[in-house]
């Protein structure tokens, strides 16, 4: 992204930019910033919602994004719903790959993959709008994987999500991250520091800093220890701590 | 826990599952998780049901999508829309500065013309809670409401629990224990029916595997029968003070500060 801003026609100030950012084939970027920094905008302009209203953004093979090919980007959206237009849960998850896939074989196999894989057979012919917003969103997971995107974003992806689909959302990311898929998560959850290879902070559309990866979802640990032990005596596991609080007892 | 109105069965069709004498709480804040399509959103729509059928409390529910809900041209349009008999009408002042007051308290006061479904999805959050709190409810229900705000709302959001709890009750449905934990001392577990005790027993039973060291700890203490809160694993002061108590008339603690 070369210069890109993004500006709504109402909006006196830019929604998004200018902007330079360029993200790796096959690198996870979290993108974190406060509420209206522009991180649905970015995701809304690299899926081709909307066009930048100045600059360019090109793909590592020199493609404009106006010439990026069908498929080449998906995007999960904080609002499940707004990306729903099948009736029932395959008809929906079928969709991309009906659009996309040259053979019925494939269509067949790609949808299949994605219900099990989001472990959706036993909802497969329920009505969308009938379905908990936990299970919406996990459709919508679904769909865009059964597309097989070069790039995916996922908005807030945790969103709704009880533990178990959790569970199955962060293999999922693995999963990608492993196939050399590139992943773009946008949120506020700091888990995804922990996920990503770099964090990207906005702030009133513009990139402020490009923190390095890191994680602070057991800076409460760090606390604790200190706050028990100050800073002379560090325990290497958490068995080691339960048995010096509540000795003989810590077996499993 | 005191029961402020009686609902009697409630029943929640989707999901399979009632409840009999089910009974709004008293002021405070109360949890409610459970897995996803077990009935916490239709649970929620059906006490608003109710509350219209039985002209029982002023119920105010923020759903789940606030989109849903957010059904005017402007931000301030959408927070004085009920208090409008028609459109020529003029606001009482105290009105007009009380909706001022919840653009400031949520952060909208420079989106005050603005088209709600412009906003980003944390703001649409934020007015909808803030479109909820001009009416005064007398029960809050709220959908998951972490839902897209940043870490910033979400502790405005604590804050004004607290305050709404003084007078009101508030039902919040969400699957961030931490969160919960830290809000709501009770609450219930919703899966194929509701099953009520100490947001600190209900993530024991049915919390999700640890994600942090603190709550991996705190679990394997439990397990072990250590006398401990269930839920001080969400704040490490809390939890260096069970840890304290459980050790005090131990003599071996060399490394304790």
């Amino acid at each position: 992204m070369e210069r890109v801003v993004v500006s709504y026609p109402s909006q006196l100030q830019p929604a998004l930019g200018p902007l330079d950012l360029t993200i790796q084939e096959g690198e996870c970027v979290f993108v974190t910033g406060p509420n209206g920094s522009g991180k649905t905008t970015l995701a809304r302009m690299l899926s081709g919602v909307i066009h930048p209203t100045a600059g360019h953004v090109t793909n590592g093979e020199g493609l404009d994004i106006t010439e990026w090919p069908p498929g080449y980007i998906g995007w999960v959206q904080q609002n499940p719903l707004t990306q729903m237009v099948g009736t029932t849960v395959s008809e929906d998850v079928s969709l991309g790959p009906r659009w996309l896939s040259a053979t019925l074989a494939q269509v067949v196999h790609q949808t299949a993959g994605a219900i099990d894989r989001f472990h959706l057979g036993p909802l497969r012919n329920h009505t969308i709008h009938t379905l908990s917003g936990g299970w919406q969103h996990q459709v919508a997971l679904a769909a865009v994987w059964a597309q097989d995107p070069r790039v995916i974003i996922l908005d807030e992806p945790e969103t709704m999500l009880d533990g178990p689909a959790m569970q199955r959302l962060m293999t999922w990311i693995q999963n990608l991250r492993d196939t050399g898929t590139t992943l773009m998560i946008l949120g506020h959850n700091p888990r995804w520091l922990a996920v990503a290879d770099r964090t990207v902070v906005l702030d009133h559309g513009v990139w402020v800093k490009d923190s390095l990866p890191t994680t602070d979802k057991d800076r409460e640990w760090d606390r604790f220890l200190t706050g028990l032990f100050g800073d002379g005596y560090r325990p290497e596991s958490i068995d080691e701590v339960s048995e010096w609080i509540w000795p003989g007892k810590s077996a499993r | 826990m005191d029961m402020a109105w009686q609902v009697g069965t409630v029943t929640v069709p989707h999901a399979g599952w009632q409840v009999a004498n089910w009974a709004i709480p008293g002021p405070g804040v109360w949890g409610l998780s459970g897995p996803n399509g077990s009935g916490k959103s239709q649970f929620l729509s059906q006490l608003v049901a109710w509350g219209n059928k039985s002209h029982g409390p002023r119920i105010g529910l923020v759903m789940q999508n606030p989109r849903l809900q957010l059904t005017e041209a402007t931000v301030w349009d959408q927070m004085v829309w009920p208090f409008r008999k028609s459109w020529r009408q003029n606001l009482s002042s105290v009105l007009v500065a009380k909706a001022e007051q919840l653009l400031v308290d949520w952060h909208l006061e420079d989106y005050r013309t603005a088209a709600p479904f412009e906003l980003s999805g944390g703001m649409q959050r934020r007015l909808a809670l803030a479109s909820m709190e001009i009416l005064s409810p007398e029960v809050y229900l709220l959908d998951e409401p972490l839902e897209g705000l940043d870490h910033e709302h979400r502790l405005l959001l604590g804050t004004k629990l607290g305050e709404w709890a003084n007078t009101a009750t508030v039902l919040v449905a969400s699957h961030s224990w931490r969160w919960l934990l830290v809000h709501a001392e009770w609450g219930w577990w919703c899966d194929r029916g509701l099953s009520w005790g100490t947001m600190g027993e209900l993530w024991y039973r049915h919390g999700p595997p640890p994600e942090s060291s603190l709550e991996a700890l705190w679990r394997r203490l439990l397990d072990n029968g250590a006398p401990v809160a269930p839920a001080a694993w969400v704040n490490s002061d809390q939890a260096r003070s069970e840890v304290i108590r459980l050790c005090k008339n131990r003599a071996e603690m060399p490394f304790i500060r």
